[in-house]
């Protein structure tokens, strides 16, 4: 018999991530290496992105429509697949930023009370 | 774009797992430069690397499979002291991540592939005898036109032209049906549609839709035209009528009659297993009332411990009162609404009970059935006591009594104060599992959640939220859920799966009766002199009418055989998708035999009968 929590938890560490994969390539196309890179860096390093989830997260995204991937060159010449945002993709981020936008502002009215 | 993807996806399995192998090795590489450009050595950031990675590669050269890193995974976490929050780990299952993200898509996409294939080429084999037997009837004209100056290839264009314009009606027509019951037909698909693309019917669809229509009318149409058209006018001048029912067109009536009443059957069989199937899965008992729960979601603001602790008991003891609950409880475990990776067990392996933290009245809620003893009661408060599933008491007793014995849980002494039936935690597919519950300790890092049983028309939410809020601390209540909408969650897929391709075997035993009954009609017609003789001999309207259908239901039968071989072949490709049945269900084949023949029999004697009304004399005049 299985946990609740468990499963609840990793919905919502899903969706989370999804969003950050969406928001970092909302600036154009991007390899994984490099959503990876772009989230440690653009979070001061608190945010370390498992490879363990990052891949899966990107082939769902892709399998749901929201993203595109296709192989290309690097700067310094490597073939890499880059993914980049479609239509549903813009929709859902901005769905999801206005989401959690309202989730956090009433987060912060609770602590600030 | 997404569904092409997937369905391209289907044929490039291997090319697509190459593709997550390059990426990751791709990544990896990036992953080992950063490292040196922090001046570690090559060697040392390869291993750390790899190390962060899973160590995939180490686990790879050592000859793991896929299944034997997870177990060496299970081994080692197993190692590990138990986590007493958490429980033991019951088992790990490792899959690749290509299955992870593609299987249940691409099961889904193979059967309504598969599904719809077998209908297309359906209509092609009605449609293909359609035309010839139009086409044999206009050979009079043909000859005329051919006499006239037309070369074979502008006969087989007109014909063409013809196939053409039909296939154009037909397509809009199934168009417009489409778009009318396009929620329907959505409804019954199991596939997953990516939340902001809503499927529609729009330009692009439409015009696929009417190219593969034009495209199969003239692969249908293609070899009849041709066969016709070739007409040699001298033979036609000479009076000597070319016989064309040679070959593959000698019988061409029977043959569509065998292929169609195959393919149906093909339909119709793997239609009827995974109604089987579902009709299982319905049937299980799964040891608790789903119907009868709901689940509400109840959390402090304040994560504090000790405070959930003294909360949690408190907003049971106030929904008691609340009208309109029957019984009410909190646990850290919801059925139906399970994590695979808590659940999974090696095969064969005996399973350690599972903790459950439960307050009284969780148990009642659900409407766990007792088997021995009694349930959980305010009176045990935070008395090391336990409820054993029954087969969790197996384990541990055999078949003596459990109630009054002690078990370690945890590593904590406990005493059994009761027995209940085994429940399916994870619905219906799942096996019943060894579980131990035990006063609930609430977790900081999850809130429990309140399950609650309804008397009448149950209890408004209002009246919920007042006593969640009643307290103390501060709270957030989330939605009320009905304990179906997690039940239908489980077994709504294969709901869908079933109804679609029931849906496809219905359409396809239709054409298939549709083209016998057509046969046979044809029939009369053409033998309409041999059975005005017969009659003139002085056989009797029944006897006329039963050589009619026969010559009719023969090839029908053929196609039976060769469909039930053919389904006993495809159905293990079904196997996933079924639930308590085998592939090769004899109650199914036997069913959809004794359908097809009745139906056929039915199909090929309607018209046949007009055979009974054959004038003898005025059939020999004609």
């Amino acid at each position: 018999m299985a946990k609740r929590g468990a499963g609840t938890n990793s919905d919502q560490l899903h969706g989370t991530l999804d969003m950050l994969v969406l928001k970092t390539l909302h600036h154009g196309p991007m390899h994984g290496y490099a959503i990876a890179l772009r989230l440690e860096q653009l979070s001061n390093e608190v945010l370390q992105v498992e490879e363990g989830s990052l891949y899966p997260a990107l082939y769902r995204m892709e399998a749901r429509g929201a993203l595109s991937s296709e192989w290309g060159v690097t700067d310094t010449g490597r073939r890499a697949r880059f993914y980049k945002l479609t239509k549903a993709g813009k929709a859902q981020l901005a769905d999801e930023t206005q989401s959690w936008a309202r989730i956090t502002a009433a987060v912060q009215s609770v602590l600030e009370s | 774009m997404a569904l092409l993807r997937r369905i391209r996806a289907l044929f490039r399995r291997d090319a697509i797992a190459d593709e997550i192998r390059e990426e990751m090795a791709f990544h990896l590489e990036m992953r080992i430069e950063e490292w040196q450009r922090r001046g570690v050595g090559r060697s040392e950031a390869e291993r750390q690397v790899h190390r962060r990675f899973g160590n995939v590669a180490t686990l790879r050269d050592k000859g793991y499979d896929i299944r034997g890193a997870g177990q060496a995974l299970e081994a080692a976490v197993r190692a590990l002291p138990v986590d007493d929050r958490l429980g033991p780990v019951t088992g790990i299952v490792a899959t690749p991540l290509y299955g992870d993200i593609m299987e249940s898509t691409t099961d889904a996409l193979m059967l309504v592939g598969a599904g719809i294939g077998l209908l297309v080429i359906l209509v092609g084999v009605n449609v293909s005898g359609l035309v010839f037997a139009e086409g044999a009837s206009r050979r009079q004209e043909l000859a005329v036109r051919a006499s006239l100056g037309a070369g074979r290839g502008r006969l087989v264009r007109q014909q063409l032209t013809d196939a053409t314009v039909l296939a154009v009606a037909a397509s809009v027509l199934g168009l417009v049906l489409a778009v009318l019951s396009l929620d329907a037909l959505l409804a019954i698909l199991p596939l997953e549609f990516p939340p902001h693309v809503a499927p529609a019917i729009d330009l692009r669809t439409g015009g696929l839709t009417l190219l593969c229509g034009i495209g199969v009318a003239w692969i249908v149409a293609a070899g009849p035209a041709w066969r016709l058209s070739g007409i040699n006018l001298r033979e036609w001048i000479d009076g000597r009528i070319p016989d064309l029912r040679r070959g593959w067109f000698r019988r061409p009536g029977q043959i569509v009659v065998f292929a169609q009443v195959a393919l149906a059957v093909v339909l119709l069989a793997g239609g009827g297993l995974l109604l089987r199937s579902l009709n299982q899965m319905l049937q299980v008992d799964l040891g608790f009332d789903p119907e009868a729960v709901q689940v509400l979601e109840v959390a402090p603001l304040d994560p504090a411990p000790e405070v959930w602790a003294a909360y949690y008991p408190a907003l049971v003891e106030r929904l008691q009162a609340v009208p309109g609950v029957h019984a009410v409880g909190a646990s850290d475990w919801v059925p139906m609404a399970a994590l695979k990776l808590f659940a999974a067990t090696m095969p064969g392996e005996p399973e350690p009970p599972t903790p459950i933290g439960v307050t009284p009245g969780v148990l009642e809620a659900v409407g766990a059935r007792i088997v021995d003893g009694r349930l959980l009661s305010w009176g045990d408060a935070r008395l090391p006591v336990a409820v054993l599933s029954a087969s969790a008491a197996r384990a541990f007793f055999g078949t003596a009594t459990a109630v009054g014995q002690t078990v370690n849980l945890s590593r904590v002494p406990h005493t059994v104060i009761g027995v209940v039936a085994d429940m399916r935690g994870d619905g219906p597919r799942s096996r019943p599992e060894a579980a131990a519950y035990t006063w609930l300790v609430p977790h900081s890092f999850m809130p429990p959640s309140i399950l609650l049983r309804p008397d009448g028309a149950g209890p408004s939410i209002a009246d919920l939220r007042a006593a969640a809020a009643s307290i103390g601390p501060r709270v957030i209540v989330e939605r009320l859920r009905p304990g179906t909408a997690l039940l239908d969650d489980n077994v709504r897929t294969p709901r869908q799966r079933t109804a679609l391709l029931s849906l496809l075997a219905a359409l396809g035993l239709g054409l298939a009766l549709v083209g016998v009954a057509g046969v046979s009609a044809q029939a009369v017609s053409r033998r309409s002199r041999e059975l005005a003789v017969r009659v003139a001999c002085g056989a009797t309207p029944g006897q006329v009418v039963r050589t009619v259908a026969v010559g009719t239901l023969t090839p029908a039968l053929l196609g039976l055989g060769a469909g039930l071989l053919a389904a006993a072949y495809a159905a293990p490709l079904l196997e996933r998708n079924l639930f308590q049945v085998t592939p090769t269900d004899p109650y199914t084949l036997i069913s959809v035999g004794a359908t097809v023949v009745v139906a056929a029999t039915v199909a090929a004697w309607l018209p046949a009968r007009r055979a009974a009304r054959i004038d003898p004399v005025a059939a020999l005049r004609e």
